[in-house]
């Protein structure tokens, strides 16, 4: 399986500064500037936490990404990142399919755990010859790792 | 005097070359001429906008020519002779939403009705409909909104619910039993197997949906739970009904399940709940795992749904469904699967369900590159699953471990040496093992007698395929 991933998305960096701060150690950080490339990243990892910067110009974009997560990723989960001045969209991309909105790089209290517990939940689908052999096993409940 | 056939050709060149969008529409709303910038901006080709069919309805969600051309057409009033300007919005085949202000003319014969209409679109995009100003956003968000809306409600369709078995049949009567009510909902059913869209075909299916309000509630750390609820109750739109959508909700802390548990008791007909789990909440409760009062106020109505390998007469349906949404998303075109690539996927297990099968669909689409996607296309562990013969753990069976261990290392000889070509040098190397300790497995298990080596040595000198 590979690491835990999260896909940032932002003009300046201030947040994958903070993010930093608050993720795991195990979780890799990948940074992108727009949705586009951060839609190639999210290919290539479908599991990823993305965090999206929500601006004034790009509501109509994120709300296409997060239209479009069901079907392409149905395992990755959204978390918008806003100006406090953007709460009036929270019910917006919340019914959209956005998990949770950050108002502040400073506010970023339940990140920590909320990344933990996305991560923790992700079946593992993709498996090497040896992974699939050991989940052919009988009595999968008294494994020992 | 003037030659009008070369007046109508200098006429249609002009629009040809325009950089605006220029397209004509016949009284039947087909179009019968459009422009080069036509096709460029909707990004469907100028052959499928030709004789393509408008109607003046909300668009669907998929990304067919056919759902781009549903934007274009005009208010009908048009066709009855006025002319009208109006923003035309559309959702290009690669998601794209784009809005230009067009001018509509309608061209009239003496009938009544309109002959035809001419629609000639801005050179450039401008916001959409509703929305003034880039600064008048409450009127961005309704418009925002009010598309969003548009788009979901027909995605989480009662019909986008595929299949022909009795349970996913059972689920969509259930459904629409589910949408008349403003019963609690409690959808139960494994990780994948469609809980969160079956929630959302139900919101969308009543007669007044109002806001959605999706939580994740093994996700969301317990504070942003918590706060989340409090919000869902408090409307932003005075009077707006809401539906209160708690995917996994066996997850949700104590904490948020007391919380959860006194917002309901506020007895509000506002906010109606659905609820998803992988168990019913009632055997959690049992099991001091889950509030027994919050476990039976979240399951007035309980709709179960089955694991993807209960209803495998319907995995074929899903996986051109999964494939032909691929289509859409990319550039390849792939009509369906080969027999035996059918085969080999119903024969897997599919642990994570309709959300995995997708996710198969999705990386063999990927990889195909013929018209079908072949059995060589499919992820490792769906070939595997039917090439080695691995069956599901049958967890109640008692195993002899000797045998067992001596299956898997036979299986794992025996594939050493067909990709070797039989060379048991290469075959050794390929394990990690001496030669002569491969040969003594190979004879121990049973793959060849013993003293055939010498025998075959003995008639040829096996042949240096290094």
């Amino acid at each position: 399986m590979s690491k835990p991933r999260v896909i940032i998305c932002e003009r300046s960096g201030i947040w994958a500064t903070m993010f930093g701060r608050h993720l795991p150690r195990d979780v890799q950080v990948l940074q992108t500037r727009g949705l586009d490339e951060c839609a190639s990243a999210l290919a290539a990892a479908p599991t990823a936490l993305v965090a999206v910067e929500l601006t004034h110009g790009n509501l109509a974009d994120v709300l296409d990404l997060l239209g479009e997560l069901p079907a392409r990723f149905p395992l990755a989960c959204v978390v918008i990142l806003g100006e406090r001045e953007l709460r009036v969209c929270e019910p917006l991309v919340r019914e959209a399919g956005a998990v949770a909105i950050f108002a502040s790089p400073r506010c970023l209290a339940g990140l920590r755990q909320t990344a933990t517990n996305h991560f923790a939940q992700l079946p593992a689908i993709h498996a090497d010859f040896a992974e699939s052999v050991w989940a052919t096993l009988p009595w999968r409940d008294a494994a020992t790792a | 005097m003037v030659d009008v056939q070369s007046t109508a050709a200098e006429l249609a060149g002009l629009f040809d070359d325009s950089l605006a969008p220029v397209y004509v529409l016949d009284e039947d709303r087909r179009i019968i001429y459009c422009n080069a910038a036509c096709a460029r901006w909707t990004g469907v080709s100028l052959g499928e906008l030709l004789g393509a069919q408008c109607v003046f309805c909300s668009d669907a969600e998929d990304r067919s020519a056919a759902a781009v051309v549903l934007g274009m057409c005009p208010p009908p009033k048009v066709f009855s002779g006025q002319p009208h300007q109006a923003v035309v919005s559309i959702t290009r085949p690669d998601g794209r939403t784009v809005h230009r202000r067009g001018h509509f003319l309608p061209l009239s014969d003496g009938e009544d009705e309109s002959a035809a209409v001419v629609a000639v679109l801005e050179s450039s995009d401008c916001l959409p409909e509703g929305a003034a100003t880039a600064s008048d956003s409450s009127a961005q968000l309704h418009e925002q909104l009010r598309a969003l809306r548009r788009r979901m409600a027909g995605r989480y369709r009662v019909d986008s619910l595929l299949g022909h078995s009795p349970t996913i049949a059972r689920a969509r009567a259930q459904i629409e039993l589910a949408a008349a009510t403003t019963a609690q909902v409690l959808i139960v059913g494994p990780s994948g197997s469609g809980k969160d869209h079956v929630a959302k075909a139900i919101h969308y299916a009543q007669a007044e949906p109002g806001a959605l309000v999706p939580l994740a509630c093994a996700t969301l750390e317990a504070n942003l739970l918590r706060s989340a609820l409090r919000a869902a109750w408090s409307p932003t739109v005075p009077g707006e009904r809401a539906t209160l959508l708690l995917n996994d909700v066996e997850g949700m802390p104590p904490e948020a399940q007391l919380e959860l548990s006194e917002l309901l008791g506020r007895n509000t007909r506002r906010v109606r709940v659905i609820a998803t789990a992988a168990r019913p909440l009632g055997e959690l409760a049992a099991q001091d795992e889950y509030s027994t009062t919050l476990a039976y106020a979240l399951s007035t109505i309980a709709i179960e749904l089955a694991p993807l390998g209960e209803r495998l007469q319907d995995l074929p349906l899903l996986a051109q469904a999964f494939v032909e949404r691929a289509n859409v998303h990319g550039a390849k075109q792939i009509g369906g699967f080969t027999r035996q690539a059918l085969d080999h996927l119903s024969a897997y297990s599919w642990p994570g369900n309709v959300d995995e099968l997708a996710d198969v669909v999705r990386q063999a689409h990927g990889r195909a590159a013929g018209g079908e996607v072949t059995v060589q296309d499919l992820p490792k562990q769906i070939r595997w699953a039917a090439e080695s013969g691995v069956h599901p753990p049958r967890v109640d069976e008692s195993i002899v471990l000797e045998d067992f261990l001596a299956r898997v290392e036979k299986e794992l000889i025996a594939r050493a040496l067909r990709r070797a070509k039989n060379n048991k040098s290469k075959a050794a190397k390929l394990l990690g093992l001496t030669r002569p300790r491969l040969y003594r497995r190979i004879v121990q298990l049973g793959l060849e007698q013993p003293g055939s080596e010498k025998q075959s040595k003995g008639k040829q000198t096996e042949p240096n395929r290094g």
